[in-house]
């Protein structure tokens, strides 16, 4: 009886230590992904996952951890696992650099094919209200100068004559700045028309800017396994990144 | 911006500098101004002397039809004076000098006034008979 509980303790013991021998430790990682939606995850080179907010059940230890999705750069970095714990990782995901400048370009397409100009119609109608108002003005000192040339020629008295003179003068230069002013802001309009018109031009062919974008199927490859001992041929898909 | 404006109106100035409106608008056309430059806007044709009256008629033309009267000065004295509005007739183209001495060779002219302006003729010298 002694020997048979003996044997029992000894059974037990030794099935406690295999037991607790065979229990395979456990730890957690925590993977939060910043700046891109659901990328896809590689640990271990093994496993394809997309993740943004995830808690990983990883034995301890170091892993090798990929993260990409397309449009970004690759993260390719390790984390460690730690037996009966979790560790937090924060990845933040980078555009590639041609998928930036393409942000950028057509961030940029659609600032001017959505950009109205209102200034320069308001400008031109200003400049040729401007320029009518400038030549009525004009015109007026016109009638006046001949009006006074038309009092000199009427009139007897030098002092008559001189004042006549002078006030023809004077409304003949006042014509002159008025005549100016008018030329200028029909220059101006033009100017700002043809400003105008280029732009409207620009806008109607500017084109979007071209990005290809690469296609998560085209990192699929087809892989083949021969197994030489069962003569069978096992086949797998993987993605490459 | 600043520059390419300035310079569009200084190249307008320069645009209107070449324009030819109220350009060649004399003013020296009045024959009551002093600076008239033109010819005489009366003249005397001729003068006579009548026998009857002894006056010295002086036959004159105007060729400017803005007027108020014709004066006649003698050596530069004003001796008669004939107005539009009174007795000087469209067809009225002469005045009479009433008190010339005979024998005595006078400087006549006739001038057009206006207000207070005056426009001779060129002098005439003529001998009473």
């Amino acid at each position: 009886m002694k020997k048979f509980t003996t044997g029992l303790i000894i059974v037990f013991i030794c099935f406690f230590i295999s037991e607790n021998f065979a229990q395979i430790d456990k730890g957690y990682v925590r993977l939060k992904i910043q700046n891109a939606r659901k990328p896809l995850c590689k640990i271990d080179d093994s496993l394809a996952i997309r993740v943004n907010d995830t808690t990983l059940t990883l034995t301890p230890g170091s892993h090798r951890i990929k993260i990409w999705i397309p449009t970004t750069s690759l993260i390719d970095t390790s984390v460690f696992v730690k037996t009966n714990d979790t560790s937090q990782y924060i990845f933040k995901v980078n555009y590639t650099r041609e998928y930036t400048k393409y942000l950028n370009d057509y961030s940029k397409y659609r600032q001017i094919r959505k950009q109205r100009w209102f200034i320069s119609p308001f400008f031109i109608i200003g400049s040729v209200g401007g320029a009518l108002m400038a030549n009525t003005k004009a015109n007026n000192y016109v009638y006046k100068a001949l009006r006074n040339k038309e009092e000199y020629s009427s009139a007897g008295s030098q002092s008559l004559m001189d004042a006549s003179e002078a006030s023809f003068l004077e409304n003949k230069k006042k014509f002159r700045r008025y005549e100016a002013i008018e030329i200028g802001l029909y220059s101006v309009a033009g100017i700002l028309t043809a400003n105008y018109i280029r732009l409207l031009v620009k806008q109607h062919h500017t084109l979007p800017p071209n990005y290809k974008e690469e296609k998560l199927l085209s990192r699929i490859k087809l892989n083949t396994y021969p197994d030489f001992a069962t003569r069978k041929l096992f086949l797998g898909l993987s993605i490459n990144f | 911006m600043k520059y390419p404006i300035f310079s569009l109106f200084i190249f307008s100035l320069f645009v209107t500098s070449c324009s030819k409106k109220l350009d060649n608008i004399p003013f020296n056309d009045n024959p009551y101004d002093n600076d008239y430059t033109g010819a005489k806007a009366i003249r005397i044709d001729s003068i006579h002397n009548n026998n009857s009256t002894g006056q010295n008629i002086i036959y004159f033309t105007r060729l400017f039809t803005n007027n108020d009267g014709v004066r006649l000065y003698r050596n530069g004295v004003k001796k008669n004076t004939i107005t539009n509005s009174v007795n000087f007739g469209i067809n009225a183209i002469s005045i009479g000098d009433n008190s010339p001495t005979s024998g005595t060779t006078y400087t006549y002219d006739v001038r057009l006034f206006l207000g207070s302006g005056e426009a001779a003729s060129d002098p005439y010298s003529y001998t009473t008979p």
